[in-house]
């Protein structure tokens, strides 16, 4: 997790800096892992640490994005100079009257710390007892399990600066037998 | 700077950046050879598209992107893990790799032939450095003849560039280098009438057709030249009759054999979805470990290779995401179940060496089986489609996909075409529209009794094949010349 000043910092600087009219940077990114099982084994393990900042320029009603998953205020810099090409090849968009003002915003609880530290070991725990219930009644179980935490963030050249982390958990459980199998899934943002 | 210049100058920078990155994660892979590893690799990756839509008079989308990160795999006392970071540091690449040593989880490797090479697309034009108002006048000149009848009332055209820049490196010593470079494009003609629509694109649906070339590949494609054919054709459909239900020998063109034999046996073909590691997701296969060899699963004219050395294909590599070589192998021979995609993990079980398909979507991706070029091998090196046709005296020639379903185990499937045409006699009679078939797969490729020439193969680009979790698109190919099938299930019964 990067962390709200350090990202909120980045993102005013470039929406300040952005040689177009008007400037949103919105950033989505955090780290996940998932398990994947099947006949009540794991067969694949993965983690993952990702963010993408999609630039949006407005040039009049004229809009472009760039997307890019690099956080160096030149990178964005950039990328925000080709949003704007792009933007003059756009067909005016009639609907579009400006990026938000600043505003208040309720606070939400999306984050839980418990979801966020799971580990992949914690995972690997949790399917273990999944195979020996399903064992217990006569199944293998195949699906996937996981867990992650991430972090938007945006800031545009009206004055948004806006920030909320959040965590994620999600499972799917296949089980099979002679006779045939079923589906049941389950997403929480606490685990 | 022009938008051009200044992607071409971002690659550069990148490369100027990759020694330094490449020393920092052979750091990491000898961190994880110390800290007792069986096998690690790791893979960077630099990924720039371009995508372009025009929809009638305007443009309707219009993106760049760029993605870049690298993954690390290690094997710990014959567990798997993988990690991967867009975090570009020296400490970040460390972190990475550890974690991947900490998720790792059962399997095993075999076999050791670290390789050191390089491959790269050959072009003519870079596709980035076409300017996006040359690219953006072609579609819309092509749009401009699909719009000459108020008929047509959603005209789209697009293109699709994909540049990638991968760096492999494994604890066995692999060092690879690849740059590979794809384009695409096509166009498409909706038309409505009396409550009725038909649509009609070229070169194919679903975007057209996509190679492993430079612009140089759009331009061959001849969009414009071929616009007012597209808009004929679909104003056509809208007075044909429909295809009617029965049983009848069915003529497939090239593109649609194309997805056919990536649903009925690229699919069930990978061996990770035989062995059920994606029953709980993409789902399984009719093609068990216990039919190899056995298995009857089309006519003695059936060839079917994986091949991923055919020049300009989007599913042609020089090294797969475990370094192993492309290479050329037979899935189908003689209408025989003989072959399966494999990883250097899986190929064991059945007692074979990897076939080099173990590709990953990018960087944060971890390597799966996937299709590469799945081709049906030509038949008589004689015989056009022409003359199949003529041969033909009581069939339907159906082309181009519009719609496809089939079931978890890829056995009993359903295809609905654009465009079909009634033969009677040796000749074309009519047009038909909302041309469907179904058919189950061994006995589908059973009834096959001709295929045409290697002047009428071609290998179509799918840029689009889903499989995996997280989610992973792939890009593979399908080369096909049209075939005859007999006494096929068509049309729908009322």
């Amino acid at each position: 997790m990067i962390g709200e000043q350090r990202l909120l910092e980045i993102l005013r600087r470039v929406a300040d800096r952005s040689p177009a009219e008007r400037t949103e940077l919105l950033y989505m990114g955090g780290r996940s892992g998932l398990t994947r099982y099947t006949k009540s084994a794991i067969h694949q393990n993965v983690s993952e640490d990702n963010g993408r900042v999609y630039v949006r320029v407005a040039e009049g009603k004229r809009l472009g994005v760039v997307t890019i998953n690099k956080l160096e205020e030149e990178e964005l810099l950039k990328a925000a100079r080709q949003a704007l090409e792009l933007a003059r090849h756009q067909p005016e968009n009639p609907y579009f009257e400006d990026f938000p003002q600043p505003a208040s915003y309720e606070k939400t609880r999306t984050f839980f710390r418990a979801t966020a530290e799971y580990t992949p070991m914690a995972r690997a725990e949790t399917v273990k007892d999944i195979f020996a219930q399903a064992s217990r009644m006569g199944f293998d179980v195949a699906g996937a399990f996981g867990s992650g935490e991430a972090e938007i963030a945006i800031a545009n050249s009206n004055g948004v600066s806006a920030y909320q982390p959040l965590t994620e958990a999600e499972i799917t459980i296949v089980p099979m037998s002679r006779e045939g199998m079923s589906y049941s899934s389950a997403f929480s943002p606490d685990v | 700077m022009g938008l051009a210049q200044e992607w071409m100058s971002a690659k550069l920078t990148v490369k100027g950046g990759l020694m330094q990155t490449k020393e920092w994660l052979k750091e990491a892979l000898d961190d994880l050879s110390q800290a007792g590893v069986d096998y690690a690799d790791a893979r960077y990756l630099d990924c720039e598209t371009e995508s372009i839509t025009v929809r009638n008079e305007q443009v309707a989308g219009l993106s760049r992107s760029r993605d870049c990160g690298f993954g690390i795999r290690a094997l710990y006392k014959g567990s798997w893990g993988f990690a991967a970071s867009a975090q570009l540091t020296e400490t970040d690449v460390m972190k990475t790799a550890r974690r991947a040593l900490e998720v790792a989880r059962a399997s095993y490797l075999t076999q050791r032939e670290p390789h050191v090479g390089s491959y790269r697309t050959r072009f003519e034009v870079d596709p980035f450095a076409v300017p996006v108002d040359r690219k953006l006048e072609l579609l819309f000149c092509a749009l401009r003849i699909l719009r000459q009848d108020k008929r047509v009332v959603v005209a789209e055209g697009g293109m699709d560039f994909y540049r990638t820049e991968k760096l492999f490196l494994s604890s066995e010593g692999a060092d690879i280098r690849q740059s590979i470079l794809e384009s695409g494009g096509g166009i498409e003609a909706t038309a409505m009438q009396d409550g009725d629509i038909q649509r009609r694109s070229y070169p194919n649906s679903m975007g057209g057709d996509c190679a492993s070339r430079g612009y140089e590949f759009v331009e061959s494609l001849n969009l414009v030249e071929n616009a007012e054919k597209v808009r004929e054709e679909a104003l056509a459909l809208l007075s044909a009759e429909a295809c009617p239900a029965g049983n009848r020998d069915v003529i497939i063109n090239s593109s649609q054999l194309g997805l056919q034999i990536h649903e009925s046996c690229g699919h069930p073909a990978e061996l990770d979805r035989a062995l059920g590691t994606e029953i709980s997701y993409a789902g399984g296969s009719f093609l068990a470990p216990d039919k190899l060899g056995k298995l009857r699963y089309g006519s003695k004219m059936v060839n079917i290779y994986g091949d991923a050395t055919i020049a300009g294909s989007i599913g042609s590599f020089g090294y797969d995401d475990e370094g192993v070589a492309a290479q050329r192998f037979p899935i189908i021979e003689e209408g025989v179940f003989v072959g399966y995609l494999t990883s250097r993990e899986t190929a064991p079980i059945v007692g074979k060496r990897s076939s080099g398909a173990m590709r990953a979507e990018s960087w944060h991706h971890i390597p799966l089986i996937r299709m590469i070029n799945i081709n049906l091998e030509p038949g008589n090196e004689e015989l056009t489609l022409e003359d199949l046709i003529a041969d033909t005296k009581d069939g339907i020639y159906m082309a181009t996909n519009k719609s496809w379903s089939i079931d978890d185990l890829r056995l009993n499937f359903q295809f609905g075409c654009e465009i079909a045409w009634e033969i009677k006699n040796g000749k074309r009679v009519r047009m038909l529209k909302n041309p469907v078939y179904t058919g189950i797969t061994p006995q589908f490729w059973g009834s096959c009794d001709a295929i045409c020439g290697r002047n009428e193969w071609r290998i179509w680009g799918l840029p689009n094949c889903g499989k995996g979790e997280p989610a992973q698109t792939m890009h593979v190919a399908h080369g096909a010349a049209p075939a005859r099938f007999k006494n096929i299930e068509v049309g729908v019964k009322k």
